[in-house]
């Protein structure tokens, strides 16, 4: 059978959106193929700068007929007293293409009808291709689309030729005024000219001839290779960095890789700024020696072949001489005067329009850091590297080599700080406080830098949330998601940490304290409550828990706010005992519960925000909160009206339970809670055997109903267990 | 290639390529695309090809005469295709070899570089052209000019003439480079440079700078209120470098940068939108050609 080949050919393309298309493109015509009833045994698809092929193997040269039947009109309407088809049923047999003597009758429940038989004759794979080709076209998703010419539609790049073959037949499909052909190009400078393909399985073969390596992994493996061959010859490495691998795998149709030399004098800068240029200005590999230093050399990759690769060593020496020097004379300059003389400049960087300057960002870490320190227990001389750091930490961003080199933040104020002697606590703080950077990145390693990325990302957070400002839908301009995740991530392996409500309460009062700003703190709680549930969610679906048990998790808990570290802990603590045989019956039974209360809509009101007071003290303090919050659950009940035995007994067994719910919480075991809550499942179905809750006498029944709220609370200090699926 | 030469071979080759060839535009601008041959041309369904040298004023950017790439006072050479052709980079392409650059010798490559001009209410989408390394034109096709998507796409193609004739002349230093006859740029240039330097970083009067803005900024709403377009739209420009000679004085807080911003955009979309309005009204005459 055939092979079809489809190739998008395109004016340069994004580096970054070439990958994302390339399985777009795939996935779409492996769906349209079998869609079309001509499928492929294998689909394929490759991609360059300049043009996204797919191929697919075996294809039917034509699609089979199929038949199918349609059911036309009812037969009184179809036939007249005679038998004979009516207009009705002429028209309904026209329309479907077959002769009305070949209607038949069928009986459905609503009565009998007419029906057709008709068969679709397939088409040529050419003929049934060209539409769904072209609409898979502009159906790729791209970060950003253009216009261009006078044309209306709206791609990544300019479409400039189409080429679609289904063995040696040209697919005329269609796309912005382009028509498909047989006709290719080669690499733009070596092989510019047109050329026929006469057959699907000969592209392949013709573009390698004219310099296009069409298979991004071929050309990730070859620059590799041909890297690591030219850092050996000097007998260095080169320390891969994959995403700049990938962005040089697209950014060449012919890889060939050369080593350029570095002027010695410009190793003594620090070895980020070094690679940062190298990377960032010009997409260039370092190489480093046995003992991990920096070589004075590095490795590019040109687009094309081994031709006057002098002239590309020259220009790229050149080049890379200039930025170097550049970035020696911004080091030079910083460093005549120590880094905290550059928070002067501070307010010369917009933060937000209305939330002020980074120097008033500055003004709030420090105002933030002490707080959130004592909350988070963290004393001595922690506390002060803390505090220190957050007044430094933003300090580099306006020094002229963080000016040049964004991606260097952080980073230049650690290098900046310990060059001038300052603790090297405090420049490793300043440098992690922006970890992690990305989703797969570390978090801090120290505690005074994981405090200040907290610290720095809940300001944020809290100012964007206080003027109204919230990630949607697929929009996340200020990158709020991204900053809350970094939260996540973070406060994922502290159990010392406040919740989440508790931060931005603190944060919002540094935004009061420093820029006089009074945010509406209830419904800035309630938007960061939304955005931190939503990225729990999605960490804990990736690590594979269940959704119901992560929702269960979420709704539930010892406190009125998300303690990132104790709803993880539930989460898995539930995920693991979900297996065990009582696991259902006590879901069960705390469900039912929940649902008695809720159909008497008497379910507790859960408290409101914590006090500013309620987020200071540790864990001794987390269980006489909890203790407290239990016994006022508990005094709803009155116990001298207690007349059944069951009701006694239940009251008795959850009254003692208070004290060892409270420390199973706070110490976040929450195996032993689940054993604690557990022995309650017993004395709750006994009562559910013996008396009706929904008693007529109304003391009664609202005593009842308090003594069940009042389980419910113990209950939910582990979980809201309505959400846990039983299947 | 003398620097000369290089704008004369230039000018040659867009000029046989159906362009106009246009004077530079008298009034400081920060680059060739903000002339009002560019910018309010971009306008609307009217064909318009133009290849110009615009003289480009960006005061932070000065160094005095230090740096040997960096400048408060250059040349772009501007190209403008609109709607832009279909073998627009072959076009860019033929421009290189007719400088004697062979692509095939070098290292060209087209690195993503999306462009935007808060001031303009423009914003466009192309490349970075990089020769063996060093960027040596933007590449952009237009898509919103004035805060209004652009009817038909103008290519904008932004030769960094310094940069191409020290690559080709193989200096290092712009002030090193011949500009023709045994005369350096640096003999052109340099004391223009320093001078404006100082101006510009350490004398202007900013008080003065200020109520110029002020002035200027009155005066283009007053007269784009009566239709005049174009002299209201020099009044912006001249609004526009106002501003950046006041923030290289390093007088304007943050705050007030995004106020100037919004100011200048007010201007020059009042502009936009008028000459848009004006030619429409005309019955967009260049379309009789098309």
């Amino acid at each position: 059978m055939p092979k079809l080949v489809f190739e998008i050919g395109t004016e340069e393309m994004p580096a970054g959106a070439i990958g994302s298309a390339i399985e777009q493109l795939r996935a779409s015509v492996e769906g349209l193929l079998a869609e079309r009833r001509l499928p492929a045994s294998a689909v394929t698809a490759y991609g360059t700068p300049r043009r996204l092929v797919v191929v697919a193997e075996d294809v039917p040269a034509h699609q089979p007929d199929v038949t199918r039947e349609v059911k036309g009109p009812s037969a009184q309407a179809a036939f007249g007293a005679d038998g004979a088809p009516t207009g009705a049923a002429i028209g309904f047999a026209r329309k479907q293409g077959v002769p009305a003597e070949s209607l038949v009758r069928i009986e459905t429940p609503q009565g009998t009808y007419v029906q057709a038989t008709v068969v679709d004759k397939g088409k040529p794979a050419t003929e049934a291709l060209a539409a769904p080709l072209g609409a898979a076209v502009t159906s790729l998703t791209f970060p950003k689309l253009m216009r261009w010419g006078s044309g209306g539609i709206r791609y990544v790049r300019p479409i400039r030729w189409l080429l679609a073959l289904v063995g040696s037949e040209v697919c005329p499909v269609q796309v912005a005024g382009i028509t498909a052909g047989r006709v290719s190009r080669g690499h733009r400078y070596l092989a510019p000219d047109e050329f026929e393909v006469a057959d699907a399985d000969a592209l392949p073969p013709l573009l390698r001839e004219r310099f296009v390596m069409l298979d991004p992994a071929e050309r990730r493996a070859a620059i590799r290779a041909q890297a690591e061959a030219l850092a050996a010859e000097v007998g260095g490495r080169v320390p891969w960095d994959e995403e700049l691998l990938d962005e040089n795998v697209f950014l060449v149709e012919w890889p060939t890789a050369l080593r350029g030399a570095i002027e010695e004098r410009f190793l003594t800068l620090p070895r980020p700024v070094l690679v940062t240029a190298m990377k960032k200005h010009q997409r260039f590999f370092p190489v480093e020696g046995a003992d991990g230093a920096l070589l004075p050399c590095f490795v590019s990759v040109r687009n094309g072949g081994s031709d006057h690769l002098d002239t590309v060593r020259a220009g790229n020496e050149r080049v890379l001489a200039a930025r170097f020097a550049d970035a020696a004379f911004f080091h030079a300059d910083d460093q005549k005067q120590p880094l905290v003389r550059f928070i002067d400049n501070l307010d010369r960087l917009l933060f937000q329009e209305k939330l002020g300057t980074l120097a008033e960002k500055r003004r709030r870490l420090q105002a933030l850091a002490g707080p959130l320190a004592d909350a988070a227990g963290m004393s001595g001389a922690d506390r002060e590297r803390a505090l220190q750091a957050a007044g430094l930490c933003k300090a580099d961003l306006t020094t002229r080599m963080v000016i040049e080199l964004p991606a260097l933040q952080g980073i230049i104020g650690r290098e900046y700080a310990l060059a001038g002697g300052a603790d090297p606590a405090v420049a490793h703080a300043i440098a992690e406080h922006y970890m992690p950077r990305s989703s797969g990145d570390a978090i801090p390693a120290s505690p005074v830098g994981r405090l200040l990325a907290v610290a720095d990302r809940m300001d944020t957070l809290a100012g964007y949330a206080g003027i109204g400002i919230m990630p949607s839908g697929s929009s996340d301009p200020f990158g709020l998601r991204r900053a809350a995740q970094g939260v996540v991530q973070i406060l994922a392996g502290e159990p010392a940490m406040p919740g989440i409500s508790e931060l931005a309460i603190l944060a919002a009062d540094a935004y009061h304290r420093v820029n006089g700003l009074t945010f509406d703190v209830e419904a800035l709680c309630a938007a960061l409550r939304g955005l931190f549930e939503q990225r729990i969610t999605g960490t804990l679906l990736e690590r594979g828990l269940r959704h119901d048990l992560v929702a269960a998790a979420l709704s539930g808990g010892p406190s009125s706010t998300t303690i990132v570290y104790c709803t993880m802990r539930r989460a898995e603590t539930l995920q693991k005992l979900c297996a065990r045989p009582d696991f259902v019956p006590t879901v069960q039974t705390a469900a039912r519960v929940a649902n008695i209360l809720r159909s008497a809509d008497s379910a507790p009101v859960r408290s409101g925000l914590p006090g500013k007071e309620a987020v200071l003290g540790g864990a001794d303090h987390a269980v006489s909160r909890s203790v407290a919050m239990l016994e006022t659950e508990a005094r709803r009940v009155r116990t001298d009206s207690l007349a059944e035995p069951t009701e006694k007994v239940l009251y008795e067994a959850a009254f003692d339970a208070i004290p060892r719910v409270a420390h199973a919480a706070a110490a976040y075991d929450f195996e032993k809670l689940y054993g604690i809550l557990g022995e309650l499942s017993a004395p709750v179905s006994a009562l559910f055997d013996a008396v009706m809750v929904m008693a007529e006498d109304q003391a009664v029944r609202r005593n009842r109903l308090a003594l069940l709220g009042f389980v419910d609370s113990l209950f939910k200090t582990l979980a809201d267990f309505t959400r846990v699926v039983v299947a | 290639m003398t620097f000369q030469n290089l704008l004369i071979t230039l000018e040659r080759y867009w000029a046989e390529r159906g362009c106009l060839v246009m004077q530079p535009y008298d009034v400081e601008v920060g680059a060739g695309t903000n002339a009002p041959t560019t910018t309010l041309r971009a306008l609307g369904p009217e064909p318009w090809n133009v290849a110009y040298v615009q003289p480009s004023r960006r005061p932070a950017d000065g160094r005095y005469a230090n740096n040997p790439m960096r400048m408060q006072h250059y040349y772009q050479y501007q190209v403008i295709l609109k709607p832009s052709p279909d073998n627009v980079v072959d076009l860019y392409l033929g421009s290189l070899r007719a400088l004697g650059i062979s692509p095939e010798e070098h290292d060209i490559r087209f690195v993503e570089d999306d462009w935007e001009a808060p001031p303009l209410g423009a914003q466009g989408v192309g490349w970075e052209v990089w020769m063996d390394g060093t960027e040596i034109t933007q590449f952009t096709y237009f898509q919103q000019m004035g805060g209004v998507e652009c009817a038909a796409v103008c290519a904008e193609i932004t030769y960094g003439t310094e940069r191409l004739c020290t690559c080709l002349q193989g200096v290092d230093s712009v002030w090193d480079m011949e500009w023709a006859h045994g005369v350096t740029y640096g003999d052109v240039e340099r004391d223009s440079e320093r001078q404006h330097c100082s101006y510009n970083f350490d004398e202007a009067d900013v008080d003065a700078l200020s109520r110029m803005f002020a002035a200027y900024e009155g005066e283009s709403h007053r007269i784009a209120d009566q239709g005049l377009v174009f002299p209201a739209f020099d009044l912006a420009l001249k609004c526009s470098h106002l501003f950046n000679l006041l923030d290289a004085r390093g007088s304007v807080s943050v705050t007030e940068r995004a106020v100037f911003i919004n100011r200048v955009r007010a201007m020059s979309r009042k502009c936009c939108l008028a000459y848009l309005r004006q030619r429409e009204e005309a019955g967009f005459p260049l379309l009789r050609g098309a």
